[in-house]
């Protein structure tokens, strides 16, 4: 049956390196490389949005957080989709009028200072690092255990590396969107088929799977608290969401992908819908798992619940060791893990993007490269990272998957995004407030972090596992104050106008003061 | 694609400004009637929507460590309160979009067009 499993790997990798050698071959410029020529239509860039968004932390760390903990599980689903809100409304738009391939250049276009952009290129490497690890680590650990590999995980995070590499170095933003895109097709349907089984079971009627958990674990399951002890927990984990999503690069990234506002305004909605009902379901499989498979079941296979959507999946199908169990399983390992290769191969773009287009080009070059030498440098920044991710991912056996993935989108929360949000909406914001907001976001969130519940459990400093709700102030009040504590600057607020007439109209073909964008 | 900085903006008193035919006007752009009217429906819009959305999820949130028998109470058949406002918070937000892109399309993006309108007719100082 391990042999079923990897034919199936074999297969859904082959196909998709297929994709990206085609996509390779119509990459010239660095716009391909970074925009995928900046014309997928809004419900493409929906879909590569949404397989972006449903990661593995989705797809098999929310149902297992269902599974053994209820509610908080729920929670964390419900955030996921919330996080897009402050996105469509305030940010997806304004970026892609004004910058041109990351969002360094926005805060460049503003500031038009050098520290400004080494500010932005930081926190987007270290957001993006963080969150790449745990996709690595959880990537290894899903081969390890489902395909029986008796190798040191080493390998296989290595094999994982290696794999995405070959992705973006090759591919590009064509490549992982078009990646994305065909596989949050299958993930989708893969959910859909394993949502209709379930509730087949229960007689079509999704209340009767609660009342199910609830009959084998009691009414405790369903109750909130069961992960997120501390009362701000919740809250601080919400915060996190709400803002940090905007600030991850690698998501925002893919709102350059369409031509204008309008179309990403449109594929920011599509993906709510498609991504948020995903979303849903998770604590509908969670729960049905934990009533049909049993938590200790799911614990055993592995620790976190991390396996409680395939373990439902196998027994759907007709339970361990039967044919139609294996084959639905085998489908369900197939899909999660080209599920993790996509969005680790988007990040290590964005990263790369970030070091080469934002450090290398602007800030070491002054902006004078070539095309082919910019194209060059990106696919030698990815190599790079590709390297470091394969370290960390070494490294990071055994930690907690989830908790590395929050950290990442609460350190996005308090250094990414109040910088992004100053630069769009207040004309007083200059450099010397984007480097404060960031180092004071950057460093309080991974502090407090390192000190919480997750890295020293009972004997924590910081009571709240998330620290967002200490991290995102911390990281506007440095903003604010490095921005009022210091002279003003005549050429930031000049820009201001400028950047808020571009970002809320649209307004191209003109002259403009700042970098020149298309 | 150098890195260029604004050019000064004050004259010196009693000379006119020098003709710099392709430098636009972006202060005066901002300030136009109907840049500012964009503005106002923009923050008025975005301010109840975002605000009322995510004022429901921290709610629900606060709820969900403050007030924890209350969330686990049951409402309806197995589901506790705390799953009800959980659904709410999907419908909310989804109702949010739409009601945004509404918006967008029938007021931004007309009112978006007409102070790009006037920019360019306006042409530069």
């Amino acid at each position: 049956m391990k042999m079923l499993s990897l034919a199936i790997f074999v297969v859904i990798l082959a196909v998709t390196l297929g994709i990206t050698y085609w996509a390779a071959r119509r990459t010239r410029t660095a716009s391909d490389f970074y925009t995928a020529h900046g014309n997928l239509g809004p419900i493409q860039n929906g879909f590569a949005l949404a397989g972006d968004w449903m990661s593995a932390a989705a797809f098999l760390g929310f149902s297992g957080l269902a599974a053994l903990y209820g509610m908080d599980g729920s929670l964390y689903a419900a955030g996921a989709l919330v996080a897009f809100l402050a996105i469509l409304m305030l940010v997806a738009e304004p970026v892609r009028n004004t910058g041109r391939f990351t969002l360094g250049d926005v805060i460049a276009f503003r500031m038009q200072r050098p520290q400004a952009r080494l500010a932005a290129v930081l926190g987007t490497v270290v957001v993006s690092l963080a969150y790449l690890v745990p996709q690595m680590a959880g990537g290894a650990a899903l081969i390890k255990l489902l395909l029986g590999v008796p190798y040191a995980i080493s390998i296989v995070v290595v094999g994982v590396g290696v794999g995405m590499l070959v992705y973006v170095v090759f591919g590009g933003m064509l490549a992982t969107t078009w990646v994305q895109i065909i596989k949050a097709v299958p993930l989708l349907g893969t959910a859909t088929v394993l949502v209709a089984l379930l509730l087949a079971q229960f007689g079509f009627d999704p209340l009767a799977v609660f009342a199910a958990a609830e009959a084998r674990y009691g009414p405790q399951l369903l109750a909130p608290g069961n992960y997120l002890k501390h009362p701000l927990d919740q809250l601080s984990l919400g915060l996190s969401f709400a803002f940090g999503t905007a600030g991850l690069p690698h998501v925002m990234t893919r709102f350059y992908t369409v031509p204008d506002a309008q179309a990403a305004r449109r594929s920011a909605v599509w993906l709510m819908f498609l991504a948020g009902a995903f979303f849903l379901v998770t604590t509908l499989i969670g729960l049905g798992s934990a009533a049909l498979v049993g938590q200790d079941v799911i614990r055993a296979a592995d620790k976190g619940g991390n396996l409680a959507l395939p373990l439902l999946a196998q027994y759907l199908g007709g339970g361990p060791g039967s044919i139609g169990g294996e084959i639905f399983l085998a489908i369900v390992v197939a899909v999660a893990f080209a599920t993790i290769l996509a969005v680790v191969a988007a990040l290590t773009l964005s990263t790369s993007g970030a070091i080469a287009h934002d450090l290398y080009v602007n800030v070491m070059r002054g902006g004078r490269v070539g095309e082919r030498e910019q194209v060059k440098v990106a696919r030698i920044a990815t190599l790079a990272v590709g390297a470091f991710a394969i370290l960390f991912g070494l490294l990071a056996q055994g930690i907690n998957v989830a908790v590395l993935v929050i950290l990442a989108i609460s350190i996005a929360a308090s250094a990414n995004f109040p910088v992004i949000v100053l630069s769009l909406f207040w004309r007083r914001f200059n450099t010397a407030g984007v480097v404060a907001g960031m180092t004071a976001g950057l460093a309080s969130s991974v502090a407090l972090a390192m000190v919480g519940p997750a890295f020293m459990g009972a004997d924590a400093l910081f009571p709240v596992v998330n620290p967002a709700i200490a991290s995102v102030p911390i990281g506007f009040l440095g903003a604010v104050l490095g921005s009022l504590l210091s002279r003003r600057d005549p050429v930031s607020e000049a820009q201001f106008d400028e950047v808020i007439f571009r970002a809320n109209t649209g307004l191209r073909d003109d002259a403009s003061t700042g970098p020149a964008h298309r | 694609m150098t890195i260029l900085s604004a050019p000064a903006r004050a004259p010196a008193a009693g000379a006119s400004p020098p003709p710099t035919p392709r430098m636009p006007d972006w202060h005066a752009r901002v300030e136009a009637p109907t840049f500012r009217r964009l503005i106002e429906a923009k923050r008025r819009t975005i301010g109840w929507l975002l605000g009322l959305s995510l004022g429901f999820f921290f709610l629900t949130l606060l709820l969900a460590g403050y007030a924890r028998p209350f969330m686990s109470a049951k409402a309806f058949g197995a589901l506790n309160i705390g799953y009800v406002l959980i659904i709410g918070i999907y419908l909310v937000t989804w109702a949010a979009a739409l009601l945004y892109m509404l918006a967008a399309h029938r007021s931004f993006d007309p009112l978006a067009a007409a102070a790009r309108d006037t920019a360019m007719r306006e042409g530069t100082r």
